[in-house]
């Protein structure tokens, strides 16, 4: 009983802290989706991605068969005021790491086709500005399994 | 005039001076009294609330009389945000919980109020209101309702221009905001909000309220 219970959160484990290696060097780990109300039009997204490649990497479209667009946004809190801005691109940097996290840079994942709930995955395919494409499963969690990002500058 | 005159008048004077520097810091002293050093705490004179009137997520009327006598953490939000928002009220929910079971003597309630009541009709802040804590009251009415509270409380929010859906974002203020029992505008809690800063805060202003 308790071992197969192990290995199912190691199955779990495994899933959720993946770590997944594309074209270019690039590593995304840590991706996932914050679960909304069942009406929620627009959810946000997360992940870190790692170039280990000595030249600049940009993700400039992202798909989903499950949203009708997903949008790169940025959260900036100025005197206490919460906007959000897009941004034309996710670039990163040779030999750097970009984190979208909350209260931060996240993916606006907008007008699900299906109610998105938390265990399930949803798939998203990212192209690079060189025209190379990569697919992505990112799983769906709840909300307040996640905490907000503090800014070290 | 002597050597010692002159000494005895220069003495007089930074005497005089050190006197008006050890008065001016006893002056700072008093004010300091009156202002404890206490993160978002709004004191001396915090700002009591006039009578306001929205609607709550079951379509009851809520005005001022439904804050007195207890504490009220609100939050200023639209349920088409997809970062701050569920963020914030994932963070009410948890200082919620932790006041329930470490702080039994603090009553209070947490209020989710609409900056975007045209899209935000009450089905949605229904729905939205039971995901988090079908405790949490969720307000909202008409623009004129959401600004007979936002308004005095200072809350700022404008929306951006539509897009080709005719979506739009709202900007709007990150603060959880904390009225006491007498309806009076006592805490401002700034973002980034977490558990343990959030509930830290609060605790100790509900405490300093309390003792004066």
């Amino acid at each position: 009983m308790n071992l197969s219970l192990n290995i199912w959160l190691t199955i779990l484990l495994a899933i959720f802290f993946s770590t997944h290696s594309y074209a270019h060097h690039l590593t995304v780990s840590n991706a996932r989706i914050h679960e909304g109300p069942p009406s929620q039009k627009v959810l946000a997204a997360y992940l870190t991605l790692d170039n280990n490649s000595d030249s600049v990497v940009e993700v400039v479209t992202l798909e989903s068969p499950l949203f009708e667009h997903i949008e790169i946004h940025q959260t900036i809190i100025e005197n206490d005021v919460a906007k959000m801005q897009q941004i034309d691109a996710l670039i990163i940097e040779p030999h750097s790491m970009l984190e979208l996290s909350p209260g931060a840079q996240h993916l606006m994942m907008i007008s699900p086709t299906i109610r998105i709930t938390a265990g399930t995955t949803v798939p998203v395919s990212f192209t690079l500005a060189d025209g190379n494409r990569f697919e992505l499963d990112i799983p769906v969690v709840k909300s307040h399994s996640d905490h907000i990002h503090h800014h070290h500058h | 005039m002597s050597a010692n005159l002159k000494t005895s008048t220069l003495f007089l004077l930074i005497s005089a001076f050190a006197l008006g520097i050890a008065l001016s810091f006893s002056g700072n002293d008093a004010n300091e009294y009156n202002r404890p050093d206490i993160e978002g705490l709004l004191w001396p004179n915090p700002k009591q609330l006039r009578q306001f009137g929205t609607m709550d997520h079951h379509g009851q009327f809520f005005n001022l009389n439904n804050l007195q006598g207890q504490w009220s953490f609100l939050f200023f939000g639209y349920t088409h945000c997809p970062d701050v928002c569920p963020l914030t009220m994932s963070v009410m929910k948890q200082l919620s919980n932790q006041l329930e079971q470490e702080r039994k003597d603090i009553d209070h309630q947490v209020i989710f109020v609409t900056v975007d009541p045209r899209r935000d009709n009450e089905a949605i802040m229904q729905e939205y209101i039971d995901y988090f804590d079908p405790d949490f009251i969720g307000l909202g009415g008409t623009d004129v309702q959401v600004q007979s509270l936002a308004g005095q409380i200072g809350v700022a929010y404008f929306s951006q221009a539509e897009d080709d859906q005719g979506e739009y974002l709202v900007d709007h203020s990150a603060s959880i905001f904390m009225i006491d029992p007498e309806g009076r505008l006592a805490g401002i809690l700034s973002a980034p909000h977490t558990l343990d800063k959030t509930y830290r805060q609060a605790t100790t202003i509900i405490d300093f309220i309390n003792k004066n």
